[in-house]
């Protein structure tokens, strides 16, 4: 069921002309002494998404106002994008936008957690020369992400992909004057484009297969019906394949915007902007847009039930891939000096939970995790930030320590963000979503059990390494220097109540969906159902069909899907708690004192002491070197024979000329005058008729006899 | 979707084009020149585009095909033409076209 909703340009909208006017403000006092007006730009930059967020809420309101079955929506068609219709084909795009229940819950998000971290960078970037510049790129990126996930079809959400892609570009760049942090933006966008590709490809396969029936579409709604119609049952089973590759070359696409392998590498790098922009572009929301786009086409991996690459169907390598990246992400993090980089890893690893849940038909639960890690991790890279901002700039945690007395606030918040992402019962989101992946991984047939385990064991990687992290930044003797120790302040309100607000949603929303309640619904009511349903009953009606097809698929006859209930609902959350407490008392014995190394002499300290070198070798060796010998040769082998022959024409071309050179014009510009008259001259004799013809054509040439002897003579 | 009149797209194209002529004849900045050659090539783009929505059937979709070509040809015609310009003010040490007046020697 359609709605309209007129307000609903106004999302989109807002931020894009927040984005305007700081550019306009910026590009203005460019040359001025004093900069821009930051308090105007302050205001315009957290107004713009603050009112998106604000019509957010009245859309969702009036979404949740209609309580009819089925998949109802919201949308708003904006104009004809293009029209193709040439015989026995046509196909036209329009340019619109759509907010169901899966946008809905993606908005709410992005936008308010987008507004607190704006306001957080008025704080931290305040003093910063280029902060109207920096408040434009963070509005427009606000626009583009909105734009991604508020789109009613494939390419309208390509427009925020890509939108997102430059951001993230322009932002790890922002402090330009560093060439390091150049490279770092350059890896971004190459990579991310790469993997853009994939999308394009994916999308364009899509098509063609629904074309197959006259029925293309690159319109989300088209895609789900088409998918979940019966009539088109035999199509899909003939046309396998294609959906697999399709659903491959979109994942692949995923794996580019949400940092997995094979992509990963330049999530890392990207630490090398402002903190705020870490928070918000490479861990709350850009990162997401994978998981966002595979729940987007739920239907199309749930029916690519054929093996796609080395046996496995495309939902099985999504798992795999989660899976490695997860692990891989924990290791990774494990063995990092900067605490940015430490949290860029574990976003990393926790992104490859998410793929995991997507991957075993779960996107429920994926988006989820989405929910709550967008809130933790924010939390943390916000504290970070607080951290970073009072000591001036370091980010080394080898010269961290003590610092739970000296900045209160911003331990106690991170302390919260911690509990919840190891994985602490009751009080701490990430417990909530990633037990319900681990039950999900558990609940899965044939092998997925295994990955189960290995995501179990992951988290109590996690839990050491971001234990790890609090106790070489707070919970360790001091390894400060005198001076820095004396200039070590508690952040400013301005970015103390953004980390409070998010750091207290990351004790909470977990309890928007707990199965396992610990005894909670009870207490309210007698029912005999189990725990608060409220996030999945809400995603229902979007991805309610293709997550029961695949449980069909899953558990053909109808075993599992009572097996909610009783004391199995608590089996994951102990595992999980058990694995967060080994873990926090494994990193308890080992950093409590605080014994690290510090910096070597020489040492490559910094954003570039990277984990991704085997990925970065590996390119080395498979993209980089090939390219090179290629120019190679292109600039020495083909450069001399090409360059051989031209010499040679041109010296043919001399000898023969010689001798006209006489009548050249000598400049360029006026040659190139005589030749226009010349050609206006042609096309006046062409349209002009009879005598007049004649004229001008004579005239012309009277013109053109008069220069050549003017030339030829003086 | 039809509310442009075709003449005002075929005006807007002509403009353009003159404004490249323009550019082609009064810059001596070699590169502005070539910007110059790249708006009349696009301006000329226009034009069929703009054609091609009067047309129908196959004949529409010439008008559209044409552009594509032109715009792949633009792209390999703005490489070579860099390249050579970048050769020429290596060789020289200066943008101006007015020094590139050799022929005559």
């Amino acid at each position: 069921m359609k709605l309209t909703f007129e307000l609903l340009w106004l999302i989109p909208f807002l931020p894009l002309l927040g984005a305007i006017l700081n550019g306009a403000l910026s590009l203005g006092s460019a040359s001025s002494k004093r900069g821009p007006a930051r308090g105007l730009v302050a205001l315009l930059a957290v107004l713009a998404p603050g009112a998106s967020f604000v019509i957010t809420v009245l859309a969702t309101c009036k979404l949740a106002s209609h309580t009819e079955p089925g998949n109802t929506a919201l949308v708003q068609p904006l104009w004809d994008w293009f029209a193709v219709a040439v015989p026995g084909f046509s196909f036209k795009l329009s340019a619109g936008l759509m907010f169901d229940h899966l946008t809905a819950m993606m908005l709410l998000f992005v936008t308010g957690i987008g507004t607190l971290i704006h306001l957080y960078s008025v704080g931290y970037m305040w003093e910063d020369r280029g902060f109207a510049r920096f408040m434009a790129y963070m509005n427009f990126f606000m626009f583009s992400m909105i734009v991604l996930v508020i789109g009613d079809s494939l390419p309208m959400t390509f427009v925020g992909w890509e939108g997102v892609g430059l951001c993230s570009y322009l932002l790890i760049g922002f402090w330009h004057q560093n060439n390091e942090y150049n490279d770092a933006a350059r890896k971004a966008f190459i990579v991310n484009r790469i993997g853009d590709l994939g999308f394009l490809l994916g999308a364009f396969m899509l098509f063609q297969v629904m074309s197959s029936n006259g029925q293309g579409s690159l319109n989300y709604r088209d895609i789900s019906s088409w998918f979940q119609n019966f009539a088109n049952a035999d199509l899909i089973t003939s046309h396998l394949g294609q959906i697999g590759a399709a659903g491959l070359l979109i994942f692949f696409g995923c794996t580019g915007k949400s940092a997995q392998i094979p992509l990963v590498t330049w999530l890392p790098d990207a630490m090398a902007g402002p903190t705020p922009v870490s928070a918000l572009i490479h861990a709350a929301t850009m990162v997401t847009s994978g998981v966002y786009l595979l729940a987007r086409l739920c239907d199309l991996y749930a029916h690519a039930t054929a093996p796609v690459l080395a046996g496995l169907t495309v939902s099985q390598v999504i798992l795999l891939i989660g899976c490695i990246t997860a692990v891989w992400g924990a290791i990774a993090g494990l063995l990092q000096v900067d605490i940015k980089k430490a949290l860029a890893y574990s976003t990393v690893s926790q992104l490859g939970y998410m793929f995991m849940a997507a991957g075993v038909g779960a996107y429920d639960v994926a988006l989820f995790h989405v929910f709550t890690h967008a809130f933790f991790k924010a939390t943390l890279f916000l504290g970070a930030g607080s951290v970073i901002h009072g000591l001036h700039h370091e980010q080394d945690m080898r010269r961290m320590g003590g610092l739970t007395k000296l900045m209160p606030i911003t331990h106690l918040w991170m302390f919260w963000a911690w509990f919840s992402i190891i994985g602490l019962p009751i009080l701490g989101s990430g417990s909530f979503s990633k037990d319900l992946i681990l039950d999900r991984l558990f609940d899965g047939a044939s092998w997925t059990p295994i990955v189960g385990g290995v995501a179990l064991a992951t988290a109590l990687v996690t839990a050491i390494y971001m234990s790890r992290v609090m106790y070489l930044t707070f919970w360790s003797p001091s390894r400060m220097s005198a001076e820095t120790r004396a200039g070590v302040h508690e952040s400013p309100l301005i970015m103390l109540i953004p980390i409070s607000i998010l750091g207290f949603g990351s004790m909470v929303v977990g309890w928007l969906w707990a199965p396992a309640d610990f005894g909670v619904s009870h207490l309210v009511d007698n029912k005999s159902q189990h725990g608060i349903h409220f996030f999945n009953d809400w995603l229902a009606p979007v991805l309610g069909s293709a997550e029961h097809f695949t449980h069909q698929l899953l558990h053909p006859k109808g075993e599992g899907a009572a097996a909610e209930g009783g004391l199995s609902l608590y089996a994951m959350p102990a595992l999980g708690s058990l694995a967060a407490l080994i873990g926090w008392l494994i990193a308890r014995a080992i950093w409590r004192g605080g014994r690290v190394q510090g910096p070597a002499e020489g040492e490559i300290t910094g954003f570039s002491a990277s984990w991704t070198w085997f990925f970065d070798r590996v390119y080395r060796v498979t993209v980089v070197i090939p390219v090179q010998v290629v120019a190679w040769i292109l600039a020495w082998v083909v450069d001399a024979a090409i360059g051989g022959v031209v010499a040679g024409i041109a010296a043919l071309a001399r000898f023969m000329g010689d001798g006209y050179t006489s009548v050249q014009r000598p400049r360029l510009r006026s040659s190139l005058a005589l030749s226009m008259a010349g050609v206006a001259t042609l096309v006046a004799v062409l349209l002009l008729q009879g005598a007049f013809a004649w004229v001008v054509g004579l005239l012309g040439a009277g013109v053109a006899v008069l220069f050549l002897l003017l030339e030829l003579f003086f | 979707m039809n509310g442009i009149d075709p003449t005002n797209v075929q005006v807007l194209a002509a403009v353009l084009f003159a404004l490249g002529v323009a550019v082609v004849l009064t810059r001596r900045n070699v590169f502005l020149l070539l910007m110059g050659v790249e708006l009349m090539l696009n301006a000329v783009n226009l034009s069929f585009v703009g054609f091609s929505r009067e047309l129908s059937g196959n004949e529409s979709l010439w008008g559209q095909m044409t552009p594509l070509f032109i715009i792949a040809i633009a792209a390999a015609e703005a490489c070579v033409g860099l390249a050579m310009v970048i050769c020429i003010v290596r060789g020289r040490d200066t943008l101006d076209s007015d020094a590139f007046a050799d022929m005559k020697e």
